[in-house]
């Protein structure tokens, strides 16, 4: 739900409950105001009409000569009841019920009492008819609903105007910070507001952003700077111990020592080289895409691995769509299919198999070998070593991480002494 | 090798200069070092080497200017550089500008030995030498092997790795050293195998069977050596 929707919503319900209220109470007062005149203006009429009455104005006559209706019954006795307010109910009867509408007597205020006159005995029922009071009630119901809606109405307007308007800056933030990229070293700078908040959250934005270009960017110079220093002196141990090693004085003990710092050495420059390529894999910094045709590019890796294919003598399987082309860098798709190929040959079995699928909607490379020993998720993280002590365990992590910069699945699993790793395309 | 090779290293890394000056020096190769842009300047014009090799990071310079350096004055010297940046874009600017070949550090100096034969000998001969060890005459452009005078024949493995041993002949190359010469990038799979045993092994039986001497011999611990 969007901010405005839930402003609006919020708003809205909160002001109709008002309306709805306020209205109730404002009927209320006006109605008890008009029952209380209804009322005070029903005991003077009985005043006078008693009055009229005392003077020996004939009841007949009395009926026809006041404003309010007037019923008179001839009762045989008083009750001795006091005189009593009433509202005169809506008959059932339809007939009665039209009759009571012209007259007006319907819902109508009255008053009941009882009068002696001489020997005769009356039960005297005065209505109010109705009036403009009734009418006035009516109105202002009406004055209120109506004003109720158009304030609804309005209260929406505001709240789109004032999201738009007010908010403008909030959403022009929110875009900046969705296109931002750390790796296009463009800090967000956005115009000065006269909204404090908004200015606030853009002067953050703005050092947020230049901090991060700032540590990308010294983050890339020590990775290429700490490659570059420890390559040098690797070179130079790696050409001394060279140097030793032909050294016609030397012993099997000392050449042994010499070869496992050799060793050592060589391991260091390779995991050197991963991990520079596995930061600069994470900075993006391999912007540049083209349409990479994946047949060629695994036909022609799969040739540097002949003699190595050769030396298992493995069988090597294609079903290949030529036509499926992946849209990246071609020097990190060579990286992918080498370390997926490498994978494939490394821990395959003397005889084994390889079978690489190609279709447009998957690329799968699957290759015999011994069952793993556990998690299969593992394998994908940073120095998983499954078996091998000569692996750095770093090649599936590069192929992961070059899968999740172009947007690619990779799925790992074993089936019946079957390692198979399948990209799927996602719909780019 | 009949012909002393004048190579000219410029690496500000006095110690790894050191060393392949050291090395390269065993395999008749004579060397003259220099460890800035300036004076690499002055150097290509007082002699004319056979091969210079360039460091592209010098602390006066880049490596690649001066190649362009080289280039502009129409000194024909081959060229190869080391680096110790491994990206992909200093390669392709080096071999562009008129580089010959390209290493990365850290290499080994029988790569590198082997880099320079191979470049020295292109330039020299143009293509039409021989590289000669006693009895055996090997031809980088046909890529044919003759032991006395009789054609051997092998598989294009095998003769990378003859043309490796004549290059460094008389020196210990490690297991390390050879995997990488025949398979670059992939040299950590080749050691977790058979597969440099089995080439050696072919090819020394190729060859013995051919009439030469037994030239490979395997150093307990360390690696070959091929030499009497």
């Amino acid at each position: 739900m969007k901010l405005l929707h839930k402003n609006i919503a919020v708003n809205t319900l909160a002001s109709i409950l008002i309306i709805v209220s306020s209205g109730f109470i404002t009927y209320s007062f006006v109605k008890n105001h008009f029952e209380k005149e209804a009322k005070e203006h029903l005991l003077n009429e009985k005043e006078s009409i008693e009055f009229a009455l005392d003077d020996g104005v004939s009841p007949k006559l009395l009926e026809n000569n006041i404003g309010d209706k007037i019923w008179i019954e001839e009762i045989p006795r008083l009750s001795g009841k006091k005189p009593y307010f009433k509202i005169i109910a809506q008959s059932e009867n339809e007939e009665e019920e039209e009759e009571q509408e012209e007259e007006g007597t319907m819902n109508a205020p009255a008053i009941v009492f009882e009068y002696r006159l001489a020997d005769k005995f009356y039960k005297i029922t005065l209505i109010k008819l109705f009036d403009e009071d009734e009418k006035l009630v009516k109105d202002i119901v009406y004055a209120i609903s109506i004003s109720s809606l158009l304030m609804v109405l309005i209260l929406v307007v505001v709240n789109i105007f004032i999201y738009k308007k007010l908010w403008g800056p909030f959403y022009k933030a929110l875009q900046a910070l969705k296109e931002f990229n750390v790796s296009k070293q463009h800090p967000i700078h956005l115009p000065a507001i006269d909204t404090k908040e908004f200015d606030d959250l853009n002067r953050s934005l703005t050092t947020m952003t230049e901090k991060s270009v700032h540590d990308y960017i010294a983050l890339k110079e020590f990775t290429e700077n700490a490659s570059h220093e420890i390559q040098t002196p690797l070179a130079i141990i790696s050409s001394k111990i060279e140097m030793c090693l032909q050294d016609k004085g030397l012993n099997a003990e000392q050449a042994k020592l010499l070869m496992e710092a050799n060793h050592a050495v060589n391991t260091l420059f390779t995991l050197n080289k991963a991990l520079v390529l596995l930061t600069k894999l994470e900075n993006n910094q391999f912007e540049q895409s083209s349409q990479v045709n994946v047949a060629d590019k695994i036909i022609s890796r799969i040739n540097l691995f002949e003699d190595f294919i050769q030396g298992k003598e493995i069988d090597v399987n294609y079903k290949i769509d030529e036509s499926v082309h992946l849209s990246m860098d071609p020097n990190i798709a060579k990286v992918l299919f080498d370390n997926l190929i490498k994978n494939a040959v490394k821990h395959n079995v003397q005889n084994g198999k390889i079978n690489i699928e190609v279709t447009k909607e998957r690329i799968k490379i699957a290759n015999t070998g011994k069952p793993p020993k556990d998690n299969s998720d593992k394998r994908f993280e940073r120095f998983y070593k499954a078996g091998s002590e000569d692996s750095l365990g770093l090649g599936l992590a590069i192929v992961k991480k070059i899968c999740e910069i172009n947007r690619l699945k990779i799925d790992y699993n074993y089936n019946e002494g079957w390692h198979s790793f399948t990209i799927v395309f996602s719909s780019q | 090798m009949a012909f002393v090779t004048n190579i000219l290293i410029v690496e500000d890394e006095k110690l790894l200069s050191n060393s392949i000056a050291q090395y390269l020096q065993k395999s008749n190769i004579h060397c003259t070092q220099v460890y800035t842009y300036d004076t690499a300047v002055n150097s290509v014009h007082d002699f004319s080497y056979d091969c210079i090799v360039i460091d592209i990071g010098l602390p006066d310079g880049s490596g690649i200017d001066l190649i362009k350096y080289i280039k502009r004055k129409k000194i024909n010297s081959s060229l190869i550089i080391i680096s110790a940046r491994n990206s992909l874009e200093d390669k392709l600017e080096g071999l562009n500008t008129g580089a010959d070949d390209f290493l990365t550090k850290p290499f080994h100096l029988s790569e590198l030995n082997a880099r320079i034969n191979a470049v020295v000998r292109r330039k020299k001969f143009d293509g039409n030498d021989t590289i000669e060890f006693n009895e055996i005459t090997i031809n980088p452009e046909s890529k044919s092997v003759l032991i006395n005078e009789k054609k051997v024949s092998l598989t294009k493995k095998e003769f990378e790795l003859l043309v490796y041993f004549v290059s460094n002949a008389n020196k210990i190359l490690t297991k390390d050293a050879i995997a990488y010469n025949l398979w670059q990038g992939n040299a950590d799979l080749a050691i977790s195998s058979e597969l440099i045993y089995t080439h050696i092994k072919n090819l020394r039986k190729k060859l013995v069977e051919s009439g030469a001497k037994d030239y490979i011999q395997a150093v307990y611990g360390m690696g070959y050596k091929f030499g009497e």
